[in-house]
């Protein structure tokens, strides 16, 4: 049986969430949705509620990453239970030595980083999703791996396959078309 | 290529994602690789460019959806209750009536199956021109069973031997749970301004199945601002006043925390310290305009706290719009619209309205920063996003055509259309009544959660025809 006390430290828990993660985690469950955002919010309420059941004191010290766990664990609950689950191709290993213009140099960093989020549809699923938990949420490679139960490098590797990628579409963007190849 | 170092490690080292150690070591790799700094610096820029461009997260729990988080203890309470209950129930069930309840599922199930052969027969040997219409006995579905996978199947003892293949219900209470607020809002008049018309105030209420929310007033004013040229005046200034949308208190009702009173001390000094504004999000959209093909529309919305101290005390917040001479040749503002919040610790939100006169012909797929919006004594609420920049928001015109845009955007111009039609002076060109009817059902096409896009094309049909139009 819960004390008072921890209900009392799991309600201030939970506002304290709620503050901080609400729009970030419909946003993220939004994503893993394929865009849904009415399942996103179901989704999101699910995991707050979620979190009363947790010890405040052991969740506390990690809050963002136990919320993203649990909301992408919920996420993909309900995509089974639609059988919409759809984990991609695997991905195909860039090669790195490409020393062609980068788009940086020739497009204001506004346009850039708005054409690069436009762009990330193009990339695998699990690397729009740790790019997106990278850089849209602000987590650690350490909180992402925690969130998605990668490993560190797993994570590490995914991310830099994915901006590589995204820097080469950016490239071929900002390049006249090429001639056909025989 | 000879390249000892691996390539996700420098990415690793760009993002400042290594430890001490490894950071030192690619940092004296570098130093003995410089032409690999280019590598570091590209992923560096993208990076960074990413994280000042990343859309900002905006919507929020329905009100409903925060009702049942945030009176979670007692619902998840009474949940692991119930189920703890299930349990125990399930648990106690002795073997012997479980066998007994396997074997009416079966005899029910073969007596069925038994019938429906019977049944058949006597069908196809009375009746031989319809026998399309028979089920064949090997066709009849067999006995309903319960799936291996779901766990307990609640069977009642006390019932009729019929068997529910029914899941337990899960710990966690479904979402969307409807709050007892039954009474939709009540029709709120504003007082206009005195430089401005209010001439807008339509009434959203909530479809009676939405019991739970309630619509609040929005409140749109028209601007009658002349057009400003960008050469001399580049600048111009909007205000907000979060005070005015606050979650209303409502007679018998009273969710919002009494307003601050004003000036009940006389002898008390007058504060002089503004409360920094909190904010969720800010963002600025740029289309082409509906009614006019030469020009833009902008809109600039912030969403906000509904309760917070910059609401309390009443405060005006500027925000300065910059429009860059060298995109725009013009400007005028259109007008403006405030939602106040639903309820306490519900998000208000506020646009702002402008129409653009490009230099240039409009159009092409081409980006360009056209402005930016400055807000200073602010900051986000969502502090793990980003840090509160008040000279961070662009106004980049994408070339995105007003129909591709959001459906709350084309809703909202549709609203802003009536407004200003309403009002009569500064038309634009192509602003009529169907135009704006067409603005309002492209909106509705993609989305009428509320029903309020329904409400408001009825509206405009009706004053159509009271027009005789």
């Amino acid at each position: 049986m819960p004390r008072a006390s921890d209900q009392t430290e799991a309600s201030l828990l939970v506002r304290e969430a709620m503050d901080l993660y609400e729009s970030p985690l419909i946003a993220y469950a939004s994503n893993l949705l394929n865009g849904d955002h009415e399942r996103a919010r179901d989704v999101v309420q699910d995991t707050f509620l979620r979190l009363y059941l947790a010890e405040p004191e052991k969740v506390r010290a990690a809050l963002k990453a136990w919320l993203y766990t649990v909301c992408r664990n919920r996420a993909f609950d309900v995509l089974r239970k639609e059988q919409r689950l759809d984990l991609g191709d695997e991905d195909k290993i860039l090669s790195f030595q490409d020393h062609r213009p980068d788009p940086a140099a020739a497009a204001d960093a506004g346009e850039l980083g708005a054409r690069a989020w436009a762009l990330l549809d193009k990339l695998s699923e699990n690397q729009r999703e740790v790019i997106r938990l990278k850089f849209l949420h602000d987590c650690s490679y350490k909180e992402i791996a925690r969130i998605t139960g990668l490993g560190i490098g797993n994570v590490g590797f995914l991310i830099h396959v994915g901006l590589r990628k995204l820097r080469d579409l950016l490239n071929c963007e900002l390049e006249p078309t090429p001639p056909p190849s025989s | 290529m000879n390249d000892p170092q691996p390539q996700p490690d420098l990415t690793a080292y760009a993002l400042g994602e290594l430890d001490h150690a490894n950071d030192a070591a690619v940092h004296a790799w570098l130093r003995e690789h410089p032409d690999a700094q280019h590598e570091v610096d590209a992923i560096s820029d993208l990076a960074h460019a990413m994280q000042a461009a990343a859309p900002l997260p905006s919507l929020r729990l329905h009100p409903a959806q925060r009702h049942t988080v945030l009176s979670g203890p007692e619902r998840v309470r009474e949940m692991v209750a119930a189920a703890s209950r299930r349990a125990r129930e399930t648990s106690r069930r002795p073997v012997l009536l479980r066998l007994l309840v396997g074997g009416i599922k079966t005899g029910l199930a073969a007596s069925i199956v038994v019938t429906a052969f019977v049944a058949g027969r006597h069908y196809q040997d009375t009746s031989y021109t319809n026998l399309v219409s028979v089920t064949p006995p090997t066709a009849v579905t067999p006995a309903p069973q319960v799936q291996p996978e779901t766990p307990a199947p609640e069977v009642r003892q006390d019932a009729a031997p019929v068997v529910i293949a029914k899941a337990p219900e899960p710990v966690v209470p479904q979402p969307a749970s409807v709050v007892s607020m039954p009474e939709p809002a009540p029709v709120v008049v504003e007082a206009p301004p005195p430089t401005e018309a209010v001439v807008a105030a339509v009434k959203l209420q909530a479809e009676p199945k939405e019991q739970g929310t309630r619509r609040p007033e929005a409140i749109s004013r028209i601007s009658d601002t002349a057009v400003a040229s960008t050469a001399q005046t580049p600048t111009t200034q909007f205000s907000i006043a979060p005070g005015e949308t606050r979650p209303r208190v409502e007679s018998g009702r009273g969710f919002a925390s009494p307003a601050t009173p004003r000036k009940e001390s006389p002898e008390e000094p007058a504060k002089t310290k503004t409360p920094t504004l909190l904010i969720h999000s800010w963002r600025a959209e740029v289309t082409s305009s509906p009614w006019d093909t030469s020009k833009k529309l902008v809109r600039i919305s912030l969403q906000i706290p509904g309760e917070q101290a910059a609401a309390a005390a009443d405060h005006h917040y500027g925000l300065q719009v910059n429009f860059h001479p060298t995109h725009i040749r013009s400007y005028r503002m259109l007008g403006q619209r405030a939602v106040p919040a639903a309820e306490k610790d519900g998000a208000a939100t506020f646009s702002a309205w402008y129409e653009v006169t490009l230099n240039g012909t409009p159009g092409g797929n081409t980006s360009r920063t056209i402005g930016n919006v400055t807000l200073s004594d602010a900051r986000f609420t969502v502090t793990a996003l980003a840090p509160f920049d008040g000279s961070r928001l662009q106004l980049v015109d994408h070339g995105q055509p007003w129909n591709s845009a959001a459906d709350d955007f084309v809703f909202e111009s549709a609203l802003l259309g009536w407004g200003m039609l309403l009002h009569g002076k500064n038309l634009p060109t192509g602003l009529d009544h169907q135009s704006i009817l067409d603005l309002a059902q492209h909106a509705q096409k993609t989305a009428d959660r509320q029903g309020e896009r329904s409400k408001f094309i009825k509206l405009l049909q009706d004053a159509r025809r009271a027009a005789g139009a």
